[in-house]
């Protein structure tokens, strides 16, 4: 990541974090992946953010104490640890937010970019459904490209249980395409 | 044909996730799941890979950040104050509590001749004799205690703990009906329902259904009234069961309001009997012709009690 090369020249050096450049270049590499994986937790955009800007304070205050290298599973800990009481809260869906990519395959016909958008619902809806364990694993790993190691890592999980809920994950996913 | 129940077996394989992180091929995979599976999964691999969340929009997200850097900031030298208003406040609030919860703020009383039955905040009810007082905390149903003076029935309901406190001693109970008297020099409880404990003296002792205790000149004594179902003064009737006559005589003024000079020699003869609250010749007749005695009423409106 963007920082850790940064690091490398000056790696001893307590309290780095607290310097408002290297502050931001640790937000610029880990804010996009920790909101979209409490956007997967929550099915939430706003409450995702708001939650990942927090976590982002935490980390702040407890710049001195940190390494930038140290921040990601830091961030994940804490928005993880942030949300505990959020989720009680309501459990409502507002605003999922997945979309389709806007690169579109011209020259397909009509019937077929129906069907597919149908499926793309359905697979949407069944993706919403799936618990919330599997559903942060399988899209991180599908949507964000985080490989099954970094994940395990990054939520503090082994390698096999993140193999697991993505092999569950696909499965359930499976039922959808069934009926298509 | 799809077989979800194969899958479903064997909870412990990975092998789509291993297909997905390309650990195993197409082929690979062919050979654990059926045709029309394989077709499926891929279908739904392609599908996902047209998928995104919306992009975050960065800027505005770090100058959130720093906003609320800022605010949370701000809130740490100023901090300290709000934290100890914080405290006083809590402390305050503590106090008040505790002062409404132990410190007795209600008060109720009878004066001579009268009787009041109340409900206490937990249903439980209290007939005050004549000349008698109760007093119980606001927050009652958290700490079941009354303070009585003179005389009281109590039909309490169930619940936790229920204390009388008197200046002689005190009685516990959970739920019940008993009496309680408390005089100056004299203390008698009796249950009518259920069981009480009564501390007094130094001693304790638990009362069943159809007993009474009574503590005077520091000692106690125990009967037994089970032929009684509630106290007879809550029919407006005084009765005594081998009672000092003094004590009888001092139930006479509450009830009357008057003074009555008696012989002190006759104050530790024992009284049984009762008088009645509602007439003052017939309740003087009920208490001087069993004992022998007479009596006259003075141009200042006391009573003398002679032989």
């Amino acid at each position: 990541m963007a920082f850790k090369k940064n690091m490398d020249s000056s790696d001893k050096e307590n309290a780095l974090l607290c310097s408002e450049a290297v502050f931001r270049s640790v937000f610029d590499s880990n804010f996009k992946l920790l909101r979209n994986f409490l956007v997967f937790k929550f099915k939430s955009i706003d409450r995702a953010e708001d939650t990942a800007q927090n976590a982002f304070v935490v980390l702040w205050e407890n710049c001195g104490k940190l390494q930038p290298e140290q921040a990601a599973s830091f961030l994940f800990t804490t928005a993880i640890r942030l949300s505990l009481n959020l989720i009680r809260h309501d459990k409502i869906v507002i605003n999922f937010g997945l979309q389709l990519k806007p690169k579109e395959a011209h020259g397909e016909t009509p019937e077929f970019l129906l069907e597919e958008s149908e499926l793309q619902r359905q697979l949407e809806k069944a993706i919403q459904d799936l618990p919330e364990k599997q559903r942060t694993v399988f899209l991180m790993n599908r949507l964000e490209n985080q490989s099954y190691p970094e994940i395990a890592s990054l939520l503090d999980l082994s390698v096999k249980a993140v193999e697991k809920r993505m092999h569950l994950a696909l499965v359930s996913l499976r039922k959808v395409i069934k009926n298509v | 044909m799809y077989n979800e129940i194969k899958m479903e077996e064997l909870p412990n394989d990975t092998f789509l996730a291993d297909w997905l992180a390309g650990k195993i091929n197409d082929d690979q995979l062919k050979q654990l799941v059926s045709d029309t599976d394989f077709e499926a999964f891929q279908t739904l691999r392609n599908s996902l890979k047209k998928m995104q969340v919306s992009e975050p929009d960065m800027d505005k997200n770090y100058a959130a950040v720093k906003a609320k850097r800022i605010a949370a900031n701000d809130k740490k030298p100023s901090g300290f104050l709000p934290f100890y208003g914080y405290a006083a406040a809590a402390i305050l609030v503590l106090f008040i509590g505790l002062y409404q919860t132990f410190v007795f703020s209600n008060s109720i009383k009878t004066g001579y001749g009268n009787l009041e039955s109340i409900a206490l905040p937990d249903d439980s009810r209290v007939t005050l004799n004549a000349k008698s007082s109760v007093d119980f905390p606001n927050f009652f149903q958290c700490n079941r205690t009354v303070r009585l003076n003179g005389e009281a029935y109590f039909e309490v309901e169930k619940g936790s703990t229920f204390t009388v406190e008197t200046p002689q001693g005190n009685v516990k109970v959970l739920g019940t009906k008993f009496n309680v008297i408390s005089r100056p020099g004299f203390f008698e409880v009796a249950c009518y329902e259920g069981k009480v404990k009564v501390m007094a003296n130094d001693q304790s002792v638990i009362l069943t259904v159809g007993n009474s205790i009574r503590f005077y000149d520091s000692q106690s004594e125990k009967w037994d009234n089970s032929a009684d179902r509630k106290p007879l003064w809550l029919d407006g009737e005084s009765a005594f069961r081998n009672v000092p006559l003094q004590f009888v005589i001092a139930q006479f003024e509450t009830q009357y309001d008057r003074e009555v000079v008696f012989p002190s020699a006759y104050g530790q003869i024992k009284f049984s009997g009762s008088f009645t609250n509602k007439d003052e010749n017939i309740a003087l007749q009920s208490i001087c012709i069993p004992m022998k005695l007479k009596y006259r009423k003075t141009s200042t409106g006391k009573i003398v009690i002679s032989e």
